[in-house]
């Protein structure tokens, strides 16, 4: 098992030197994709703070709140782009419908050694990180919001790991049907996307338990940032990581069970199209 | 009378190529492919759940909803769901483009913005309006939205407005697919950032009745405003249809020959790497 951290680290390191090597020999694409991430970041901030602003406040937040609630969604994406941004790890349903797993499998290295390494963007993928950090602090010195840095970053990692484990698991469906299902992961990856910037307070309990059990968007945003601000009961703070391990478990079952289905069947993806 | 046979046989001729393509795309996108069609569709749903919940909540805290009512406000969320596609305009060019797959359509017996038009509507209109929006209309009932519109004239004025809409769309989807060709391999970022722009600045997903007054006037009279909020307070009755939808035409009469021109300077630069 040591062996295996320390492959996990030293591949971290190549992935963060080709990275590097990316952003110095093409500057221009790696600026105008980073630049694109911060666009698209500051247009989905944008619309639900105007409507905290028109309103003085949404869903039981002050605009303050609000605005460090947008600053921990964005985190929360810039946590997910630094560590699966690359080598489509956060779109492993592509890789899974490919039939790219077989390529994984050659290399001396175990698989779960590889996802979690492969996507790691130091570079390219910092700029949502940054952008995130800078929002929060931000929000935080506007409302005077008192809020521990390490808990922060904490939950932002429980958070990163229920998308992870969501996206993974929906994926799993690209094993039994690799055409079908091979854009899966984009479409489980939209679910965290907007939408986990919107204050919940106010809506039905109901629709609240649905979006932190079946559809987790809550456990992204508006339930962390809660406990975060000293707004929800103490519990929350066994449910968060409780809920992100079980997501992570739940995820493992799925993934092993459909890689001995890979390694019964193989991917049908092979076609006229000719290799991926 | 014989020029009369010739002028319809040709306007059949022009015309068959479109609708066989439709129906080729159509057939195409429900091959096997309902997996991927149905993810996109739950989160569509979601979202759609998601924003009339907020809305009713305002609604009950007695917040002023820029002077639409709750029962306008559920309608026109439930009708930027079911006009999504044709709201946001979005043809397999920058796709056709990255795959390198564009060079097939050059060889095609239409012109090739009629072949992205086709595949648009066969790819996306027609799958997404018979397996989503129909059943979303359907059930709007059920979830205590109204589907209909504020009158008889305003669902026919957004109708007009709704192909304005949908034709501003296609000149804006050229320019970014001219923008995509410049980029090459940064195809992807331009489609990120136009589909981001799109949802803050089109209205689609929050009224500009809900925004500030200085922002919600400014937003109104862009072109990406004239995408999606200008069809859907017609249709709800909140705007003032004739220079709303002489907006859309302004904008149309604009971006057409700006799209066709940039568009056509670009294709000289198409280069595909292959996806």
């Amino acid at each position: 098992m040591a062996d295996e951290w320390r492959a996990l680290w030293r591949l971290y390191r190549v992935y963060a030197r080709m990275d590097l090597l990316w952003f110095l020999r093409d500057l221009r694409y790696c600026l105008l994709q980073m630049a694109a991430d911060l666009v698209s970041a500051a247009a989905c901030v944008s619309g639900i703070f105007l409507l905290a602003a028109r309103f003085d406040g949404l869903g039981g937040m002050s605009r303050p709140e609000v605005l460090f609630l947008l600053g921990y969604a964005t985190l929360v994406d810039g946590v997910y782009m630094l560590l699966f941004a690359n080598n489509n790890a956060g779109q492993i349903s592509r890789v899974i419908g490919r039939g790219q797993l077989d390529h994984c499998m050659l290399q001396p290295v175990p698989l779960w050694v590889q996802l979690l390494a492969c996507g790691f963007a130091p570079v390219s993928g910092c700029s949502l990180l940054l952008c995130g950090a800078g929002v929060t602090a931000w929000a935080a010195a506007w409302g005077g919001l008192r809020v521990n840095a390490l808990l922060l970053a904490l939950c932002a990692l429980c958070s990163c790991a229920v998308i992870v484990s969501v996206v993974y698991l929906i994926s799993c469906l690209a094993f039994y049907a690799p055409v079908a299902a091979e854009e899966i992961a984009m479409e489980a990856r939209g679910l965290f996307g907007e939408m986990k910037g919107y204050p919940l307070g106010g809506l039905p309990v109901a629709f609240q338990a649905l979006l932190c059990t079946l559809a987790p968007v809550a456990l992204t945003g508006w339930a962390p940032v809660r406990l975060l601000l000293g707004q929800a009961a103490p519990i929350g703070w066994l449910m968060l990581p409780l809920s992100a391990a079980t997501a992570i478990v739940l995820m493992c079952c799925a993934f092993r069970k459909g890689l001995r289905y890979y390694a019964t069947c193989g991917c049908s993806r092979y076609s006229g199209f000719g290799h991926r | 009378m014989k020029r009369n046979g010739q002028c319809q046989g040709s306007a059949r001729r022009a015309v068959r190529p479109f609708f066989a393509t439709v129906r080729l795309c159509a057939r195409q996108t429900l091959d096997g492919n309902l997996l991927g069609i149905y993810g996109e569709y739950a989160v569509r749903f979601v979202q759609f759940a998601l924003l009339t919940m907020i809305w009713r909540a305002l609604a009950a805290q007695g917040a002023d909803l820029g002077g639409m009512t709750l029962r306008a406000l559920l309608t026109y969320t439930l009708m930027a769901s079911v006009w999504r596609q044709q709201l946001n305009v979005l043809t397999p060019a920058t796709s056709a483009l990255w795959e390198g797959s564009i060079i097939g359509r050059f060889t095609r017996p239409v012109s090739i913005l009629t072949s992205l038009a086709a595949e648009t509507v066969g790819r996306w209109w027609v799958p997404v309006f018979v397996l989503y929006s129909l059943p979303l209309l359907l059930l709007s009932p059920l979830l205590g939205i109204s589907c209909l519109p504020a009158g008889g004239l305003c669902g026919a004025l957004a109708l007009c407005s709704l192909a304005l809409s949908a034709s501003l769309g296609f000149a804006l989807d050229l320019c970014f697919a001219a923008l995509a060709m410049r980029l090459k391999n940064g195809c992807w970022a331009a489609t990120q950032v136009r589909e981001a722009v799109y949802e803050l600045l089109s209205g689609a997903a929050i009224p500009f009745a809900l925004m500030p007054a200085p922002v919600a006037r400014a937003l109104s009279l862009l072109p990406f405003g004239s995408l999606a909020s200008a069809p859907l307070t017609i249709y709800v009755g909140t705007a003032d249809p004739l220079p709303t939808l002489a907006l859309q035409a302004a904008w149309n009469a604009t971006l057409w020959p700006a799209a066709l021109y940039v568009f056509r300077r670009s294709r000289e630069r198409m280069v595909s790497y292959g996806g």
